[in-house]
């Protein structure tokens, strides 16, 4: 059975041993978490050894964020009874300005981003970091692409060549 | 005569350097200088000029009228000299154009007005005290249709538009001496038939010669849909100079000019000398959602547009003006140096540069999973995913995802009959991608029918054929007469068995539908009359397979609907559902990979 009470403190430990203490409500925004949780509700203890501390922190920094976006939304509603359309409008727009900022990252914490967010299931973490990643590729060619990431190309030529032969007008402008 | 005005004006940074539109109403104390680059509007309050209306704009010159005084004049934009002409008695509200034969300040020049759908030419040489009236009647029996305002003096003669697009020629020298020594030029050959009546032309004077060019607009709200032009066609040495008959020749481009049309104006610049693109038309017409400046490319044969005045809507009145001040004249105007921009209408999705990052190689992104990489893809074109699957080993895994079914229709276009080159635009991410086709190099011009499962029925002349216009396979079909169909469309894969091929012929009486069919392996058509028993007038677009069934819209809005597999069960209509549409042929046609 669940708790709901948001008191509850949660412990999570990073791949490097570091530990972090934050909300019931807050650990809740992973899914992974929060199926352990309901699966066990007296865990307060979480190992989460493919997560190191500087990606953890960043994984629950973007959380609290969120969490605390949507408590303010809710209290505003509580409070006049109804939610007002422009305030609710700022807020998202505040809160989409935040994300925008957030991921202002290098490659390498973007990927490391995308794994953590996979791995614990945060949706909205992925489908934004997946968005940036999607948007550094946008009208790049192969090469530009690698470059952008830092990935080798080994694939042989042959099969490169495979693969473009299949759907050449796709390379037509990229180099 | 210099103005007292000239100090009052401070011109908009860097106007001249490229073309400006400059905006004139006589009710208004106020000229509008718009930038078409930026879009920038200044205005500028010159009381002096207001109850003057402007007639046009060539070069550094305006022709102003006023509409109390009758007074007439030649204004310098440069050094703001007037150049009076006669009295202009025929009042501001007449419609008609100005043309003169060479600088308002030579002693030579004569300027003529010919009014729009009247039957006499005004002429007045420098320093004329009045207009000399000549009436043509005679000469605009000989084009049988009434002339419309178009006109330009070009080479010492005025060409005059006739509504059936032959011209007029008249020698302006000998029309002022009260001779009329005139030619008549045949309408150009119509290359593009358009179902639409309404045209408007223009005459442009390049370096390269005259051209007359043609602007096809669309229905009541006149929408740009298509530009022709043509060169006059001059006689050379050898020939005859006294020929009856002067001719147009289509031409695909202008070279290194750019044409700046405005409502009742158009003049030539050379591209580069402005800072704009090269071999395009850039025209300004009004539309509901205000005043569009129209670019078209006529190396592709492609529109863009901009709106730059959002509050003038379907303002048809000729007060807009393009400028242009040559370079010589630059000097007298007080500018800032700024280098002139490429007007660049296409404000396309900015890429994102790449970042200067160290030469580290290190495989964190060749190891994301595979389905990370693949939730990639509902953020990209099908383009950035076919490129993705080719950077590394781990990605290349991806192909297999590339969508089939998730991947929006792409618009494809044929710019030029016999060059191959095929366009494809994704609307969504605005990118364009060209390909060379083997089988789109025609000798005809070629006809995109209808698309289905990556595949394009495509006729040229009687020709007809099948193209994926990805692997470049063709599938050839009987040929057919186009006068024995109206439109065609197929059921599916034609490298199938069961694939059918459907022609549909719509008698112009409405009383009969004729229906062609062929499939793979098949020697020729089949054909059938279904039964039908209202009369059916069938418009161009159709048909639309969907479940199964083609269903085609009638020019009246009925729906009529044919069962590939149940031929024998007859064309009907459906009585219930009429449909409020028009329909527009266009050269392009959409492709769902």
């Amino acid at each position: 059975m669940a708790r709901s009470s948001t008191e509850n403190m949660i412990t999570l430990m990073s791949s490097d041993g570091e530990e972090f203490m934050v909300t019931e409500k807050v650990a809740r925004e992973c899914t992974t978490i929060r199926n352990m949780l309901e699966d066990d509700c007296v865990i307060t203890n979480i190992p989460l050894p493919n997560v190191t501390s500087d990606i953890l922190s960043m994984v629950i920094e973007y959380c609290m964020e969120h969490v605390a976006a949507a408590e303010k939304a809710a209290a505003e509603t509580a409070e006049k009874g109804s939610s007002s359309a422009p305030a609710a409008a700022k807020a998202n727009k505040d809160l989409e300005e935040w994300d925008k900022a957030f991921m202002n990252v290098d490659v390498y914490t973007l990927c490391d981003l995308i794994l953590a967010a996979n791995y614990l299931n945060v949706s909205g973490l992925l489908d934004l970091t997946i968005q940036t990643a999607a948007n550094l590729i946008k009208g790049k060619s192969p090469e530009q692409i690698r470059k952008t990431f830092h990935i080798q190309n080994d694939l042989s030529l042959e099969e490169e060549e495979k693969i473009r032969s299949q759907t050449p007008w796709a390379f037509e402008k990229s180099e | 005569m210099m103005l007292d005005i000239s100090c009052k004006v401070q011109f908009p940074a860097g106007f001249g350097r490229q073309p400006w539109l400059i905006k004139i109403e006589e009710k208004k104390q106020t000229w509008t200088f718009i930038n078409p680059i930026n879009g920038t509007v200044e205005e500028q309050t010159i009381p002096e000029m207001q109850g003057k209306k402007c007639f046009g704009c060539f070069g550094e010159w305006v022709i102003l009228v006023d509409e109390l005084t009758t007074e007439c004049f030649f204004l310098s934009l440069i050094s703001f000299s007037k150049v009076h002409l006669p009295p202009f008695l025929l009042g501001t509200q007449e419609l008609g154009k100005f043309s003169f034969t060479s600088s308002p300040t030579s002693p030579d020049c004569i300027t003529t007005f010919v009014p729009f759908g009247e039957d006499f030419v005004l002429l007045s040489r420098r320093h004329d005290k009045e207009w000399t009236k000549m009436a043509i009647t005679d000469c605009i029996s000989k084009v049988v249709r009434p002339i419309t305002g178009e006109n330009i003096i070009y080479n010492g003669r005025l060409f005059i538009l006739s509504i059936s697009e032959g011209a007029l020629v008249f020698d302006v020298a000998a029309l002022v001496d009260g001779h009329i020594m005139e030619t008549i030029s045949e309408h150009p050959y119509h290359l593009y038939q358009s179902n639409t009546p309404r045209q408007a032309k223009y005459f442009v004077e390049s370096c390269n010669g005259l051209y007359l060019v043609r602007v096809h607009l669309y229905h009541e709200a006149q929408h740009v849909t298509h530009i022709e032009v043509y060169q006059l066609c001059e006689p050379s040495e050898e020939e005859d100079l006294n020929q009856d008959i002067i001719t147009w020749d289509y031409v695909s481009g202008i070279g290194d000019q750019a044409f700046f049309l405005s409502r009742m104006h158009g003049v030539s610049l050379c591209a580069k000398e402005f800072g704009v693109e090269p071999n395009c038309i850039y025209l300004i017409r009004p539309y509901s959602d205000g005043e569009r400046l129209y670019k078209y490319s006529l190396d592709d044969k492609t529109f863009s547009f901009n709106v730059i005045l959002p509050e003038d809507k379907c303002n048809y009145e000729g007060n807009l003006f393009w400028t242009t001040i040559p370079a010589s004249g630059m000097q007298a105007v007080e500018l800032e140096t700024a280098p002139p921009d490429v007007v660049e209408l296409n404000k396309d999705i900015a890429i994102s540069d790449e970042k200067p990052e160290s030469n580290q190689i290190s495989r964190p992104w060749a190891d994301l999973p595979i389905e990370l990489v693949e939730s990639l893809f509902q953020c990209l074109s099908l383009v950035d995913c076919v490129r993705v699957s080719t950077v590394c080993k781990t990605w290349s895994l991806t192909s297999q995802f590339i969508p089939g079914e998730n991947a929006w229709p792409w618009l494809m276009h044929s710019p030029n009959i016999d060059d191959g080159l095929c366009k494809f635009f994704d609307p969504i991410s605005g990118a364009e991608h060209t390909r060379e086709i083997e089988a789109l190099s025609a000798t005809e011009q070629l006809v995109f029918h209808a698309s289905r499962d990556g595949w394009v029925i495509i006729s040229e002349g009687n020709d007809i054929f099948i193209l994926n216009p990805l692997t470049e396979d063709v599938i050839d079909v009987p040929a057919l007469s186009v006068w024995n169909y109206d439109c065609i469309s197929f059921t599916g894969m034609p490298t199938t068995p069961d694939c059918r091929v459907f022609a549909f012929y719509f008698r112009p009486d409405d009383e009969e539908v004729k229906i062609y069919s062929w499939g793979p392996g098949q020697e020729t058509w089949t054909e059938t009359v279904p039964h039908i028993d209202t009369p059916f007038s069938g418009t161009m677009n159709n048909p639309v397979l969907f479940d199964g069934e083609f269903y085609c819209l009638d020019r009246r809005g009925q729906l009529g609907v044919f069962n590939p597999d149940n031929m024998s069960g007859g064309f009907f209509l459906n009585q219930n559902q009429y449909i409020k549409a028009r329909c527009l042929i266009m050269h392009m046609h959409v492709v769902p990979c």
